[in-house]
């Protein structure tokens, strides 16, 4: 599915203005177009048939804009051309654009209008970059929008080239201010901290989080039903420019009842698992998305990417959940979480790591999802901290903490100053997929439809 | 010197400052004289609107109003335990006022201890029913204590009282 609906919770329709409706009747119609463009991009790939990325590669040596995140490659008289997505998709993206500058017309909010002024321009000229930036600088807006080429998981070839997606959203006020509390207190922490090795590495415009009812998506990101996403990619930006950290309520909440819970029923034992309510268990899948995103966006470094290659992936993806819940455990001594809902975290977390092994089975996860997911499942079996008896057991909690606090260290040393070699023999020993394939017998009847 | 405490036993009393206590009493007063007649007032209006039963506009007034008259029952139960906190804080060991400067896990933190309504860590205020918090009262400075709950063990060293 290439497009998704949603309805919006009554408080969230009372708190738009008219203005606001008209603006957001006008971006659900933009997101529903994307759709078309996601499909028409998905037909055509990213690359010619028959040509192997040696060529590409060769090729690109002499003309780098073949190996752009934007353009589209062609195959021209035996000669690789590369097209700019705002040229080879221009029939989409104009009307897209007309609309998103009507949307801006309507707008009284300067900051929101100006950025909508700027996504419209960047889809016909190809500046995404600073359409970002100008995202990044939106005050006091209830409805918040995207469009764009932002993911890579589906350049199998370089994961580079990116793919269109949209999605429009209103902020979730109460939960957006508890997510921040979250953040903050985290972030606090850490400022403060000489030796810890994330200090020097948040944003200096900050990380912005937002909650957000997204009435509409489209493209790759409705199509794998993310729950949350983080925004830019590009780590310069990022700290120069700040961040921004979404969780989609809507997806989150089908994913959690087409996926997570369903899990959760069936890889825990039944005494234990009739210990966690169903709404708790949901706010800490929420909970567990925004840790993982800060668990991630604490331990960014420059040049780990490159340094690390193929293995950046399942070490910061194993990384943005033991990170994470690490550092929940000040939110637990200060009072801003309970002990109940730190267990159920780690619950979710486990039950996270076999809908990712579902979906990519199913192919709609990437290969280092899983391949991080093993090394964090590997780290709790090998220590003894979760045991199988026809299904997990009674998880132990403590044991999975100290697992958890041991591997993030283990992690963040990696991504800082790791080197390639280190990183490769760390996954090639802890990336375990057997793990996933024995414990997933519990998963048979599941039937996953995202 | 190590001192474990099992957090977990919350007091009676709740602490304020008197900043504090006047924002909780100003915020009741205000709920129950002006947004509990306001929130009446809405729901009236809805009424009116027609079809309560798909009247969106009127489910909302009355999930509003329930979110306040909860909230006037937990003020209200609140600042009958209220507890203002006259003392200036001791800087020679921790008390409920404090500001306090400490070392957990290689990590230097500070906060203010306040009681649980005035509390937000995001602000640096945490509770003295938090875990982290109960622990601290009482400790004076170069004191090792241990914050223990059934997952989580932290060694916290207090640095500074202020």
């Amino acid at each position: 599915m290439i497009y998704r609906k949603f309805k919006l919770s009554k408080a969230v329709i009372l708190r738009l203005s008219g203005e606001d409706k008209r603006i957001l009747k006008i971006l659900e119609d933009v997101v529903k177009d994307v759709a078309q463009l996601y499909e028409q991009q998905l037909s055509d790939g990213f690359y010619p048939s028959g040509v192997s990325r040696d060529q590409i590669e060769k090729s690109s040596r002499k003309n780098a804009t073949l190996l752009s995140p934007f353009t589209y490659v062609s195959l021209e008289n035996k000669e690789l051309k590369a097209v700019p997505f705002h040229q080879k998709y221009a029939s989409y993206l104009q009307p897209i654009a007309q609309k998103i500058e009507t949307a801006a017309k309507i707008s009284s909010n300067h900051s929101f209008r100006n950025y909508l002024r700027a996504r419209a321009k960047s889809l016909i000229s190809g500046d995404y970059k600073t359409a970002d930036i100008v995202w990044f600088s939106v005050r006091n807006s209830a409805i918040d929008f995207s469009v764009g080429p932002f993911e890579r998981y589906l350049d199998k070839l370089f994961f580079r080239k990116r793919i269109f997606q949209a999605h429009v959203g209103v902020v979730d006020q109460e939960l957006t201010e508890k997510a921040n509390q979250i953040k903050e207190t985290l972030f606090i922490s850490a400022k403060i901290s000489h030796n810890k090795h994330h200090s020097t590495n948040i944003p200096r415009k900050g990380v912005n989080v937002f909650v957000e009812e997204t009435p509409s998506t489209s493209g790759y990101m409705a199509d794998v039903l993310f729950s949350g996403e983080h925004f830019p990619s590009d780590l310069e930006i990022m700290q120069q420019y700040g961040s921004k950290i979404l969780i989609y309520e809507p997806q989150l909440k089908e994913k959690f009842e087409r996926v997570h819970y369903p899990i959760f029923k069936s890889i825990f034992e039944k005494r234990f698992a009739s210990k966690y309510s169903k709404e708790l268990l949901f706010k800490a899948t929420a909970w567990n998305v925004l840790l993982y995103e800060l668990g991630r966006q604490l331990h960014k470094f420059i040049g780990a990417r490159e340094r690390l290659s193929e293995f950046y992936g399942p070490i910061d993806e194993a990384n943005g959940f033991a990170s994470g819940i690490q550092h929940a455990k000040n939110l637990v001594v200060k009072g801003l979480i309970s002990q109940d809902e730190l267990e159920a975290i780690i619950i979710i977390h486990i039950v996270w790591m076999f809908a990712d092994w579902l979906l990519y089975k199913n192919g709609k996860a990437m290969e280092s999802y899983v391949y991080g997911n093993a090394i964090d499942l590997h780290y709790y079996l090998v220590s003894g901290a979760l045991k199988e008896q026809r299904g997990i057991s009674w998880p132990n909690f403590s044991k999975i903490f100290f697992e958890i606090e041991a591997l993030a260290e283990i992690l963040v040393g990696l991504l800082e100053k790791g080197s390639y070699q280190e990183a490769k023999e760390f996954v090639e020993k802890n990336a375990q997929l057997d793990n996933f394939e024995r414990l997933a017998k519990n998963l048979k009847n599941i039937k996953l439809t995202l | 010197m190590t001192k474990a405490v099992r957090a977990g036993a919350l007091e009676k009393k709740v602490y304020f400052t008197q900043k504090g206590l006047e924002e909780a009493q100003e915020e009741l007063l205000f709920l129950k004289s002006t947004k509990r007649a306001q929130v009446t007032d809405r729901i009236q209006k809805a009424r009116e609107f027609g079809d309560i039963s798909e009247n969106a506009e009127y489910d909302a007034a009355l999930d509003e109003q329930a979110l306040i008259e909860n909230r006037i029952a937990y003020l209200e139960e609140v600042l009958r335990n209220a507890k203002l906190i006259t003392e200036e804080p001791k800087s020679d060991f921790v008390v409920i006022g404090s500001t306090v400067a400490v070392e957990m896990d290689g990590e230097i933190d500070e906060f203010t201890i306040v009681g649980k309504m005035e509390a937000n860590p995001a602000k640096k205020r945490i509770s003295n029913e938090s875990p982290l918090g109960a622990t601290l009262l009482g400790a004076r400075v170069g004191e090792v204590v241990e914050v223990s709950t059934p997952i989580v063990k932290y060694k916290c060293k207090v640095l500074k009282i202020k």
